[in-house]
């Protein structure tokens, strides 16, 4: 490209925007690709985001184009996150692999990334999808320098030791000469997780004989660790010399039984590859240091084992004098060769060994190795060991639960769902024991069974709903996934796709596309299939790249990831919140149909659906002689969700003043149990339920109840250091009893003295336990800990004041990007919708400034301008404001794009 | 109402179509957890109030009690007493298997305990008093109790162990054990005992009744517990015990005062206290599946409706019971001897839709199968639709026997009446107790039972009244000029939230107006209670229209 275009790339917005020629700039924006061609050609996102924010926004804002000033928001939010989003090692990799420009754009992500940690963990791994040249020899000086900045301040942290183990496998290798440098600064206990990290980056180098791998498990030291991967991992390679590795491997563990599981373990993986070079080392190594058999030894080695010659075999059995270790050779021996003979001496050595978990494992093994025929020996075996799992009422390994029910599959198949059933029915199963029998059976008709039944599963292992209905996802998707993969077919992924919620399908196509890629034949093709199905578009990409090499190049162009990574939802559900209010809420189940119950996002749905029964409420008292009160105190009731306990605690104020609508001693009755349920909530941290609590008394203060009910619900409080159960929340309520009354007598200050006496008496009663030195504590309570400025803001304008307020409050929710959800926020709220002109541009501005400090300040800024944009106006309705939400919506359909398609030359 | 169809709610209903409701409570709990002491002492209670009222009438009254179809036949013959000496086994059994199957691997229970259990649970109903004492002995184990012990030889009923905690999980097989193994037995052994051995008869209706009186004070103290109670409704709860110590006919003060004071009237339970209780079923998407149906969540002018109906299907029972026993006084009864079975048959069919809609709509509602039904759970006026042929059958058939001086057929109809109103609202309380502990269903109980109630008293006070004669007239004077009157309040009721002003609105399309000009002159009309249907489907098929034209007639100014 000429250095004019880059000129113009660089600086064209910048100059409309000196000139105030707003029409030009937004179809420059809106009818032309420049974006898109920014990116490309400056390599990365940040000109874009930077021209949005300085120019386009402000152009908007003057221009009093809401339309587009939503528009270039969304998109300029959509570019903030891009940096987040476009980290994930997958994208990475795949960028840094795809060429130079791609390598630009995945190096202008990392730089992007505020957290110093997740940036270098980003540089390793661009380094690891680079090709060996220039360009990835800076990225590794780049991550190297990042890692000496990060080291000089990690100070022991042990977020760092994580960082640098992921950081160690991607690139460990190449910056072996600073590995021990870095990991002089952990804390002691650190370093183990590290220096494995850098001995699997090594062994995944495939270079045996590397000094450096050799001197990384050294300095693992741990033997129990080494053993972990190191025998396998070597065992893996192409050995030549299989000895000699093992003599390396020996001389790092000190416990001689330690160097015969790693030498079994090697051999054992070696033959897998290299049978005869296997058993060849294994007859050396044994000559060499005489073995001392066990059942594990037998079982880390059985592939070399099992292949070794009959002569061979027969001196081993001579040596061995336990009947079980006897056994478990010969079995090992018929996994190998699966003949008669083989078969014969297995079950007459099983026939010694004494009754327990060892027989039972060895016996499956056993029928799971020996032939087919004669079928009814084989059968009458299987029942016999039937009879003894039903016995010990199928407390047994789960490996030899899965074995069982594979052989029933295979020689009882009338019996099978009988059988399948008793074992889920049985007292000692737990949910992850069934997640684990999914992964280890290996008949396609056990998994049927266990995907019909999941549910019914769900209801016999898990003691919550809650618990039963993320079991049954977890039970479908890895059911579904080994039968996909043992059938090399997706007709199970179709028929149970049916059965999950649409994220819960991504997940399990998320799952399984790359275990299908790592099939050979049609694997890979089958892979792009399930990948092509995953709804969330951010989650498609990383699964595609996971699964697929070699992908095409437009995947990654830089409009492509921006369509692939954009995302408008929570905007979208801010919108269909405030577009509820809008309307008028005669028939509100229709309203919570339509608008509400579509709402993706928890936590905006809560807060939509509180707010439509506060309209609702408001409507019925405002039209109605005879408001119906108790309508949408029942849609709450019935229909609002809490993720967690948290949540519902801070929510619990506001749904009890929603229930004191009621009115009478209904009102009293849902304060004093709000606060009794909230002191007794143990489950959620003192603060947040003290927040709460306060909450629930400035509400009291406020008028939420007339003064005779206030002053009962005020007693009954003051009651519960006294009277609340259980046990351990009175006492956590006694240690923090000084917190709440500064509140609690706020409250009662505004009581008349009428009704003041009572509450009085008890509130002096539940001083007596109170210390002066405790007393004296109250003081800084009662002045409170936010500033002056934020003061001013709950307090509202003075008169004459208005504009200057709301520039302030402006500036504050600008600094502090308040959540629109947060139930504090809503007095604030309240004020903006009454006034959406003068709000309207000042949190425009505060739009543009939070944006600088990342999308989830930018995106709640930009959700609270929703509302003064929207402005709803509760008990009325506002209908023309539903124009302006249609026009809002089509705004954030904008945002999808970068910008309009290139016209086909 | 729109329905959306989008992709997520099509697998939401999927998903819902097969998940197990029924295995938790409304609280998402476990029925093993949830099935607490509260639960088991009211079901203890309310199962000796109905067997107390069976076994009263032979021991109080010295009247033999009636043979209940199924339910009592069984003992008395040799192949009877086989049949019940077999379903008592196997009642003991299934128990002992059921509790046996919850003591924690490598433990077994001592020889005398399991003795003991065995004979504590072949008692049927006051056998289940063993679950809960299990439950706690499991919580607690005691040295005493239990003792390590390795598993036993394999055995044929270990397989159907497994086979019968699979069973457990479905609501039919428990059907049939309840109604097999525990009614059957209970209600032939009480026939048995009066027919055989009346002193035995006596010593076993006197604990039934200390049985159910301690079972009641126990759960209105855990209730009281638990539940967010005004003061006025625990005082009138804590008499319940007391009501289960008297015989029939006045036992039944205790469903009187149970109903109002017990759980699942939504309007007296607080939002907060419903949210915290079924905090672990609120959690996203869960939850979707999970919550009651929309068509379900009403709010107080749908209640108001609801007594409205009640109120006037009454009155049509008092109406019709007048008119008949005019017509009889004049001498040509309504009800002959001749006519009396088609007039029986006629009302049979005529409650036939309004009773599939209740069943039905509890079976698809119970079952993970026939969902192609589940609407009809939705429909809420099934109850109405079953009483209002019985109201009318029952007030005719009343003022008939009134009206011809036939007192002692009269008593004994009215006696019958109170006896099956009596049997029928605990049969829904049960019912609606047990569904609220599956769903958490939104439903006021006190509506459909409070209706049978009402009913049956108004013919109680009416037969006795009526029994003489020169009240006949000034009684029929006084229903007369009631029943316009209460009707104008009925009317308000079914036309809120439109006022009878807005009737003459012109703005309000001339169909909605002449529909509720109708509804409103036949719920002041005498015998205007006929109509119920038609007003329940203006309600049904146009609600969200009448709201939305009544909002726009008092829009405030904007």
């Amino acid at each position: 490209m000429s250095s004019t275009s880059l000129y113009a790339l660089r600086g064209l917005l910048a100059h409309l925007h000196a000139t105030q020629d707003w029409p030009r700039l937004f179809a420059l924006l809106e009818t032309k690709p420049f974006l898109a061609d920014q990116a490309e050609q400056l390599g990365g996102f940040q000109a874009s985001g930077a021209d949005l924010e300085t120019y386009a926004l402000p152009a908007a804002i003057n221009a009093g184009d809401w339309k587009r000033f939503l528009h270039f928001s969304a998109l300029a939010l959509n570019l903030r996150g891009l940096a987040e989003d476009l980290a994930a090692p997958e994208i990475l990799r795949a960028l840094a692999r795809s060429g130079r420009t791609s390598l630009d754009l995945a190096l202008d992500a990392a730089g992007r990334l505020a957290d110093p940690f997740r940036q270098a963990r980003a540089l390793a791994a661009i380094a690891s999808g680079c090709e060996d040249g220039p360009a990835r020899q800076d990225v590794l000086r780049e991550l190297e320098g990042r890692l000496d900045d990060l080291a000089r301040e990690a100070h022991g942290q042990s977020f760092f030791a994580e960082d640098l183990a992921v950081i160690a496998r991607d690139a460990g290798p190449e910056l072996y000469t600073r590995w021990r440098a870095w990991i002089d600064r952990l804390a002691p206990g650190q370093a183990p997780q590290v220096w494995r990290a850098v001995a699997e980056g090594w062994l995944w180098r495939g270079d045996p004989l590397a000094p450096e791998l050799w001197q990384a498990l050294a300095a693992l030291g741990n033997a129990s660790q080494i053993l972990a991967f190191a025998p396998a991992g070597l065992g893996a390679m192409a050995l030549t010399a299989p000895g000699e590795i093992l003599l390396r491997l020996e001389a790092l563990l000190p416990d001689p039984l330690d160097r015969q599981r790693a030498g079994a373990s090697l051999h054992g993986r070696c033959a897998l590859r290299y049978p005869e070079r296997a058993c060849a080392a294994w007859e050396e190594w044994s000559a060499r240091s005489p073995l001392v058999w066990s059942t594990e030894l037998i079982d880390r080695g059985r592939e070399a084992l099992g292949r070794l010659m009959p002569q061979c075999i027969e001196e081993i059995a001579a040596s061995i004098e336990d009947p079980s270790i006897r056994a478990a050779l010969r079995v090992v021996v018929l996994e190998a060769r699966r003949t008669s003979e083989a078969a014969a001496a297995a079950l007459a050595q099983l026939r010694h060994v004494p009754d327990g978990p060892g027989k039972l494992h060895w016996s499956l093994r056993y029928l799971t190795a020996r032939p087919a025929e004669p079928k009814d020996e084989v059968r009458r075996q299987v029942i016999g060991v039937g009879r003894h799992l039903h016995a010990i009422g199928f407390a047994a390994e789960i490996g030899d639960l899965a074995r069982w029910l594979d052989l029933v599959a295979l020689h009882l198949s009338d019996q099978t769902s009988a059988q399948l059933d008793a074992i889920l029915w049985s007292p000692d199963l737990t949910p992850e024991n069934v997640l684990a029998l999914a992964d280890a059976v290996t008949r396609p008709e056990i998994l049927d069974l266990l995907l019909e039944c999941a549910e019914r599963s769900a209801a016999a292992l898990c003691p919550t709903e809650g618990e039963g209905f993320i079991f049954r996802k977890d039970l479908l998707i890895r059911a579904t996934c080994r039968r996909c993969v043992l059938s090399e077919s997706l007709e199970t992924l179709q028929t149970i796709a049916e059965r999950l919620l649409l994220e819960e399908e991504d997940e399990l196509r998320e799952r399984l596309a790359p275990q299908l890629a790592g099939l050979a034949g049609k694997g890979p093709k089958l892979a792009d299939e399930v990948c092509a199905g995953i709804g969330d578009r951010h989650l498609r990409l990383v699964t595609l790249l996971r699964s697929t090499p070699e992908i095409p190049a437009g995947i990654l162009a830089p409009a492509s990831l921006y369509a692939a990574l954009a995302r408008i939802e929570i905007l979208q559900d801010e919108c269909h919140g405030l577009m509820a209010l809008l309307e008028t809420p005669a028939d509100p189940r229709e309203l919570l149909q339509r608008l509400i119950l579509p709402i993706r996002n928890p936590q905006i749905r809560t807060r939509a659906l509180l707010r439509l029964a506060r309209h609702t409420l408001a409507f019925e008292i405002s039209c109605h002689d005879r408001p119906d009160r108790l309508a949408p105190l029942e849609l709450v009731r019935w229909l609002i969700t809490t993720e967690t306990d948290d949540e519902l605690a801070s929510l619990t104020p506001e749904i009890a003043a929603l229930g004191a609508e009621a009115g009478g001693d209904r009102a009293t009755a849902e304060v004093q149990e709000a606060a009794r349920q909230l002191a007794a909530l143990e489950i959620v941290e003192w603060p947040v339920r003290r927040d709460a609590l306060e909450d629930l008394l400035a509400r009291v203060a406020a008028g939420l109840l007339p003064a005779p009910n206030a002053a009962k619900a005020l007693i009954t409080i003051l009651r519960l250091p006294q009277q609340l159960r259980p046990e351990t929340a009175r006492q956590t309520l006694r240690q923090h009893w000084i917190e709440l009354l500064p509140c609690i007598a706020a409250a009662a200050d505004r009581l008349p003295e009428k009704h003041l006496r009572p509450v009085r008496r008890a509130l002096q009663e539940s001083l007596r336990d109170v210390s002066q030195e405790t007393a004296r504590a109250l003081l800084p309570r009662v002045a409170g800990e936010a500033s002056k400025a934020e003061a001013e803001i709950w307090c509202g304008p003075e008169r004459d004041d208005e504009s200057a307020w709301i520039e302030r409050a402006a500036h504050w929710i600008a600094s502090t990007s308040p959540h629109p959800s947060d139930p504090r926020i809503e007095p604030l709220l309240a004020r903006l919708w009454n006034d959406p002109e003068s709000w309207r541009p000042a949190l425009a501005w505060a739009v543009q400034d939070s944006l600088r400090r990342g999308r989830p300040q930018g995106e709640a800024a930009l959700r609270l301008w929703l509302h003064a944009h929207l402005a709803p106006s509760p008990g009325r309705g506002r209908p023309p404001g539903l124009d302006d939400a249609a026009g809002a919506e089509k705004a954030l359909q904008l945002a999808l794009r970068l910008g309009p398609e290139r016209s086909s030359p | 109402m729109s329905t959306t169809t989008d992709a997520r709610t099509v697998r939401l209903r999927e998903i819902a179509k097969r998940w197990p409701r029924f295995a938790w409570d409304y609280r998402g709990l476990t029925r093993w957890q949830s099935f607490d002491e509260s639960f088991w002492t009211g079901l203890l209670a309310a199962g000796a109030l109905i067997a107390t009222g069976y076994s009263d009438l032979p021991v109080w009254w010295e009247k033999i009690p009636f043979l209940l179809p199924v339910l009592s036949e069984a003992g008395g013959t040799p192949r009877g007493n086989i049949l019940l000496s077999v379903l008592i086994l196997l009642n003991v059994w299934v128990l002992d298997r059921h509790l046996a199957a919850k003591i924690p691997a490598g433990l077994s229970e001592i020889r005398w305990l399991r003795a003991v259990r065995v004979i504590a649970s072949s008692i049927p109903l006051l056998g289940l008093a063993v679950i809960p004492v299990w439950q706690e002995l499991i919580r607690r184990r005691p040295s005493w109790a239990f003792v390590h012990r390795s598993a036993g030889p394999a055995g044929w009923w270990k397989r159907i162990d497994a086979r019968l905690r699979s069973w457990s999980q479905h609501l039919i097989p428990q059907i049939f054990w309840l109604v097999g193994c525990q009614l059957t037995p209970l209600f032939s052994g009480l026939y048995l005992l009066s027919q055989c051995w009346p002193a035995a008869a006596m010593a076993v209706n006197v604990l039934l009744h200390l049985t159910g009186a301690v079972s009641a004070a126990a759960h209105v103290a855990l209730r009281i517990q638990i539940l967010q109670m005004t003061g006025r409704r625990a005082f009138f709860f804590r008499l319940l015990p007391l009501a289960l110590l008297l015989p029939i006919p006045f036992s039944p003060i205790a469903a009187l005062i149970w109903l109002p004071s017990a759980e699942p009237g939504k309007e007296d339970k607080g939002v907060v206290q419903t949210l915290y209780r079924s905090r672990i079923t609120r959690r996203h998407p869960f939850a979707a599946i999970r919550g009651p149906r929309m068509g379900e969540i009403t709010g107080s002018r749908e209640d108001g409706r609801r007594r409205a109906s009640a109120i006037k299907i009454g009155f049509l029972a008092l109406e019709s019971a007048v008119l008949a026993g005019i017509v009889a006084t004049f001498g040509s009864p309504l009800v002959s001897d001749r006519n009396v079975s088609v007039l029986f048959i006629l009302c049979a069919l005529s409650i036939v839709p309004g009773a599939f809609l209740l069943v039905a709509g509890a079976v698809a509602r119970s079952s993970g199968r026939w969902q192609g039904l589940a609407f009809l759970a939705d429909h809420p006026y099934g109850p109405f639709l079953t009483l209002l042929p019985l109201a009318l059958m029952i007030g005719a058939l009343a003022g008939t026997l009134a009206g011809s001086h036939d007192i002692w057929n009269l008593r004994v109809l009215l006696i019958g009446v109170g006896f099956a109103g009596i049997l029928m609202t605990l049969l829904a309380m049960m019912w609606t107790f047990l569904l609220s502990l599956f769903f958490g269903v939104p439903d006021r109980p006190i509506t459909g039972p409070a209706i049978s109630f009402v009913l049956f008293a108004l013919i109680l006070l009416l037969s006795s009244v009526l029994s003489a004669p020169t009240f006949l007239r000034p009684l029929s004077a006084l229903i007369a000029l009631a029943s316009p009157l209460a009707g104008i309040g009925i009317a308000f009721c079914w036309l809120a939230p439109f006022r009878l002003r807005d009737l003459n609105d012109r703005r309000l399309p001339s169909h909605l107006r002449v529909r509720l000009w109708g509804l409103a002159v036949t719920a002041i009309l005498p015998l205007g209670g006929l109509a119920i249907p038609a007003w329940i489907r203006l309600r049904h098929r146009h609600g969200p229209e009448l709201d939305r034209w009544a909002a726009l007639l008092r829009e405030p100014a904007t």
